[in-house]
């Protein structure tokens, strides 16, 4: 088969000697993950906190829940011409994109989470006179947290999915660069040691999650 | 008076669950109440508690109206409603921070002591069997010390020689604190050894039937409790006004107003 539709394993394998060799694709994958963890922290921080309001205050919902399942929809790629417009070419876009993509499947487990609670948990801690705080931060983050952290896991995945497309259009570094680059070099080999890389890092990343979940969940 | 209900009554829509109920507690009283299912032993004691409201009538808990829920009457409830999140020593610790209690956790594992727990500190509910979880419920209960328990059949999932030994260890704790206690049962014999008095509660809607004394010693085992002469009459007693409430329920659609 035509090397450039295909290339052979070997041929991927001395890409990828190369390029770890020369430092670019750690770079690549550093430059990645950070910008995923910046836009993955910026929706942590705004979305957990719009997810508990929204279960919590039937007002809330009213007025913000239309406008969020309005803009779901909306794939962070068609964000990318504005974000450009907005932020210029490098992180800008990046940090925008991650953040959107992660955004919803945080907001909306959060909010699944917390409007699951038994009902009769609530009870009790009423009850027993616990304080409004003391209700949130011992009954309903605990009571949540399963769905938070389910949250926040599928968003780091969607998350790391848009940064490439982000990197692929307006930036100069990055995983996602490196494959538009080397198509644009006819290198498929390089594409490969991206695509690959992608996978491999995408999957250590959901792993650590799963770890982090399943010790912070030992009740469940 | 510890407790006074007054002409309470409750509708669900068009569905009267509770008509005109009317009964007082004596301050260390246990108090049983039996009636079939559906009657709505566990609406009043959402009532009691303040979980929910009565449409007519009151309920006076040392003469202040009961209008939200509140420490010092706690439910404990069949399915026990243990934090599934917290292990037995947290679920306690939790009533006693509740309370505004600091350095909780001696307190809380004196709690778990007294009812026999000690072993099973750090264990998460889902690992408990019925009884050791339902013993967490009585613990968590007991840490927030209300001045009445509400007990909604929190022994009707045991096995028998399970619920027994718990009556059995249980109630010798309670009655040394001087807790006053209102239990729901299905089980005549629970009411008779639990109760002073028992309350019987007919369904559609639930009122007062009738409300029985018993005039029975109380040794601690349950065995020598149904011994005595006279239990045997007023098991049956009861058993057939039950049974007669059973009766009533058959042509289901009919709502008595
Ligand atoms: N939230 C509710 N809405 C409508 N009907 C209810 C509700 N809760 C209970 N009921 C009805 O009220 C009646 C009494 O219920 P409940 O107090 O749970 O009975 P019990 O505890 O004696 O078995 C039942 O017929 C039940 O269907
Ligand atoms: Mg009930």
């Amino acid at each position: 088969m035509n090397p450039f539709l295909l290339p052979s394993p070997t041929a991927v394998v001395i890409a990828f000697i190369e390029l770890l060799k020369s430092g670019e694709l750690l770079l690549d994958i550093w430059e990645s993950s950070s910008r995923v963890f910046a836009g993955f922290a910026l929706s942590v921080l705004i979305g957990t906190p719009l997810g508990l309001v929204l279960a919590l205050s039937p007002r809330w919902r009213w007025s913000v829940d239309p406008l969020l399942q309005f803009l779901r929809p909306i794939p962070p790629i068609a964000w990318i011409p504005l974000t450009i417009l907005w932020f210029g070419l490098g992180n800008g876009p990046a940090y925008s994109l991650t953040m959107i993509a992660s955004f919803f499947p945080v907001v909306l487990n959060v909010y699944f989470g917390v409007s699951r609670i038994d009902p009769q948990h609530l009870d009790v801690a009423r009850a027993f006179g616990a304080t409004a705080g003391q209700r949130l931060r011992e009954v309903i983050w605990p009571a949540a947290l399963p769905s938070i952290l389910t949250g926040y896991r599928i968003g780091f995945g969607t998350a790391w999915m848009a940064v490439m497309a982000a990197e692929m259009v307006a930036s100069h570094t990055g995983l996602g660069y490196l494959i538009q680059v080397s198509q644009n070099m006819l290198r498929t080999d390089r594409v490969l040691v991206g695509m690959v890389c992608i996978g491999f890092v995408g999957f250590l990343f959901d792993r650590a999650f799963l770890k982090l979940q399943e010790h912070w969940v030992r009740w469940a | 008076m510890i407790l006074d209900v007054q002409n309470v009554s409750l509708n669900y829509g068009p569905l009267h669950v509770l008509k005109d109920i009317s009964f007082s507690l004596r301050e260390r009283e246990r108090l049983a109440l039996v009636g079939p299912s559906g009657c709505g032993k566990s609406t009043l004691i959402g009532l009691i508690a303040g979980l929910r409201q009565a449409c007519a009538g009151q309920i006076l808990h040392r003469g202040q109206r009961v209008e939200s829920p509140s420490r010092e009457r706690v439910v404990i409830f069949q399915n026990h409603a243990l934090f599934p999140w917290a292990t037995a020593l947290e679920n306690v610790e939790f009533a006693l921070r509740a309370r505004g209690r600091k350095n909780v956790r001696e307190e809380a594992l004196h709690w778990l002591e007294t009812m026999g727990l000690t072993p099973f500190a750090e264990t998460y509910p889902k690992q408990l069997s019925g009884g050791m979880a339902q013993r967490v419920g009585l613990a968590r209960a007991l840490a927030a010390d209300p001045d009445i328990l509400l007990l909604d059949e929190p022994f009707s999932s045991l096995d028998v020689l399970t619920r027994d030994r718990l009556l059995e260890e249980v109630l010798p704790a309670l009655t040394a604190l001087g807790k006053t206690l209102i239990l729901v049962t299905h089980s005549i014999d629970e009411a008779l050894f639990v109760g002073d008095r028992v309350l019987c509660l007919s369904p559609r809607p639930g009122r007062i039937e009738r409300v029985l004394e018993t005039p029975f010693d109380k040794p601690r085992r349950l065995i020598e409790f149904k011994r005595q002469s006279g239990f045997l009459e007023l098991e049956a007693r009861l058993y057939s006004w039950l049974r007669g409430q059973e009766d009533l329920r058959e042509p289901d659609s009919t709502i008595y107003i």
